[in-house]
């Protein structure tokens, strides 16, 4: 999914239109502002949306190349996808219920749900016993950190 | 000026204030090692305590909080490629490959030894020099901020190798993502899309730890493999190991512990460009420069001793004119002003002996972080790398949501976290790595502060492109160091490509 078809870098060059789009967009918006409020954002994407043009010709060219950062977000893109999904389905969940539903709730499910989308083989009743109870356990020591004492003040909404 | 010294070390040293000491260093390196928990947080928890200290006892506690946090940053960034802090961004570009292949437990005692070594230069330059280098922080002017932040924006472009080209519009995204909200000048709304949640615009550590997060996160469910691999052998803390390396790469680490100092002097700079500066430079001075990248010890020496230098480079305009360089120099500052200490010139002449306690203090708290990080940081590595994923995964997502949810109490930065973590995971299929545009969002404010200053005092003058690059010899030089960054991969690429050029026509010939 890199994108990389014989020397041309098709992902590269979608993202490159992506942004070449947001600098357009912001060049364009800064019309609309103030001229104090305006100058930077107006040289900036003016800017970005030159720098993506170059790089959405690279890209068409097969001149564009990788990033040297190892990080997770390059290459192996095609394992797992399922569980993938999974997390962004969860995290997403997760980041949109918690003040509605309560902050311990959202986040036990959640952490549940990520648990057994971490589990790659059979485990064991005991061991998975001992996960759930390390999971909620966790959760419940967090909570309790953040609430009594750091004084953070988590939503408690229609659950807890 | 006569120093009690026999009065200011029996003060620092009191058993109470070494106590202090050693909490400050173990809470602040634990709370900086969770993202999303950073030291301005700790400390600003913290300062109320202190108010029932004495001031010396209450400075060091503080300043021993600050700089575990630093340090801190590190374990994040090492063990779960997620820098705690922005000053351990380029930590993970030699540190997380060095985990991963099962060197974690050396990785994190260089960092610890670069860390002390770097606070320790700080520490004793803030000592020496304070008064004489506050000049530093004095001479910079608006347009030499808004060149300072694009010399970080193309110093960690030109680190993408390959393709600087991405690292740049990473940057200038980046950029973009800082001007969301009021306008710095002009208190326009811009790019709020109407949505009240944006008109405070993006919050910084919510990007840093949804940008670097949630891939990592995504990318550890996909695959069953471990995500560190554990050290094969019993090896201890590797201090052998590791003391020779640093003492291989002792150039290395007295360079970056001064250019950490000297950018840390430089109020809003702070770690994330001094590390990224020494980066480059040890880079580009190593032997093996393609070696950095892929788990190469002077990358991690390089960055850690640069930002732990920060501290005490930090604390030169804090304690001298007063102007905090950081958001914990800020929370200090207060600290210091409601125990009844004027920062100022005259602060070293009227109110020496507090101020050096203070500073002895530091120096204490950054000796005490040599057997406190390297207990943690053994502890820390074995259990990330023992600990299933079932188990790694949901404490990683809880410490995301939890910590960005604490940053101000709002739950619309744990949507933006998440939010911009799909995206970073998404752009990064494209070959668009986090660092840039992290950076991009740190150094916005400062650039476009300093870019509309020198904007509004050109027009004024009706010479904008003078007042912003022609005027003055600092901003000459950074503009002429952005140049040569840019310029440098670019002729490096066509040498590279003559040679193989070359090679090929030679090959061709009879």
């Amino acid at each position: 999914m890199n994108g990389e078809q014989g020397n041309r870098d098709v992902a590269g060059f979608a993202g490159s239109l992506f942004f070449l789009c947001t600098g357009l967009f912001v060049f364009f918006e800064s019309l609309t502002l103030s001229p104090l409020a305006a100058a930077f954002p107006r040289t900036i994407g003016a800017t970005l949306a030159g720098l993506a043009l170059l790089q959405a010709a690279a890209s068409l060219t097969g001149r564009s190349g990788g990033t040297m950062e190892t990080g997770a977000a390059a290459g192996r893109h095609a394992d797992g996808l399922g569980r993938k999904l999974t997390m962004i389905a969860t995290m997403v969940g997760w980041a949109l219920l918690f003040p509605l539903v309560g902050m311990f709730v959202t986040s036990l499910a959640a952490c549940l749900i990520l648990m057994a989308t971490g589990l790659f083989e059979r485990v064991s009743r005991g061991r998975l016993a001992a996960y759930l109870a390390g999971v909620t356990a966790m959760v419940a020591a967090f909570y309790l950190l953040m609430s009594h004492v750091l004084n953070i003040p988590l939503p408690r909404g229609a659950l807890f | 000026m006569a120093v009690d010294i026999g009065f200011i070390l029996s003060q620092a040293l009191s058993p109470f204030n070494l106590l202090l000491a050693v909490a400050g260093v173990v809470l602040g390196t634990v709370i900086g090692a969770l993202p999303g928990l950073s030291a301005t947080m700790a400390i600003a928890v913290l300062v109320p305590f202190t108010f029932a200290m004495e001031p010396a006892s209450g400075l060091i506690m503080l300043g021993a909080i600050y700089t575990g946090a630093i340090y801190g940053g590190a374990y994040a960034a090492i063990l779960v490629n997620t820098p705690g802090t922005p000053s351990a961004i380029a930590t993970t570009f030699d540190g997380y490959p060095m985990a991963k292949r099962g060197d974690g437990d050396l990785a994190i005692t260089l960092a610890t030894l670069a860390s002390v070594f770097g606070g320790l230069v700080g520490a004793v330059l803030l000592i020496a020099f304070a008064p004489l280098l506050a000049d530093i922080a004095l001479a910079f002017q608006s347009s030499e901020y808004f060149w300072l932040a694009i010399l970080g924006l193309t110093l960690i472009a030109s680190l993408s190798s390959g393709n600087v080209l991405k690292g740049l519009i990473g940057g200038a995204f980046g950029l973009t993502l800082s001007m969301i909200g009021v306008a710095v000048i002009g208190g326009d709304l811009r790019f709020t899309f109407g949505v009240p949640a944006l008109l405070g615009g993006i919050d910084i550590v919510a990007a840093l730890i949804g940008l670097y997060c949630i891939p990592v996160l995504i990318d550890m469910v996909a695959r069953p493999d471990r995500h560190l691999e554990p050290s094969p052998l019993q090896r201890g803390f590797r201090i052998f190991e590791a003391l020779g390396i640093c003492a291989a790469n002792l150039f290395n680490l007295v360079r970056s512990s001064l250019i950490g100092t000297l950018v840390g002097i430089l109020p809003g700079a702070g770690g994330s460009i001094a590390s990224l500066v020494s980066y480059s430079e040890a880079r580009r001075a190593s032997r093996h420069p393609e070696r950095f990248g892929t788990g190469e010890a002077g990358g991690v020496l390089a960055t850690e001793s640069a930002n732990n230098a920060t501290v005490g480079g930090g604390f030169i305009p804090t304690l001298v004119l007063g102007i905090p360089g950081t958001p914990p120099d800020a929370v200090i500052l207060g600290a210091l002003l409601v125990q009844g200490i004027r920062t100022g010139p005259e602060l070293f002449s009227q109110q020496s002996g507090i101020v050096y306690v203070f500073m002895a203090g530091l120096v204490i708290a950054t000796l005490l972080m040599l057997p406190l990080g390297l207990v943690i940081g053994r502890y820390a590595y074995r259990f990330i790398a023992n600990t299933p994923k079932a188990m790694l995964v949901p404490a990683v997502a809880f410490m995301t949501v939890v910590g960005s949810f604490a940053i101000h109490s709002n739950p619309h930065d744990v949507a933006v976290m998440v939010a911009i973590g799909i995206f970073g995971w998404l752009i990064g299929l494209a070959g668009y790595g986090p660092s840039p545009i992290v950076l991009g969002l740190v150094l916005g404010q400062i650039a476009e502060q300093g870019f509309m200053r020198a904007y509004m005092i050109g027009g004024a003058r009706g010479n904008f492109s003078g007042q912003l690059l022609l005027d003055r010899p600092i901003s000459l030089g950074i503009f002429a160091l952005i140049l040569i960054t840019l310029c440098v991969p670019l002729v490096k690429r066509l040498r590279a490509g003559r040679a193989a050029a070359g090679g090929k026509g030679g090959e061709a010939r009879p």
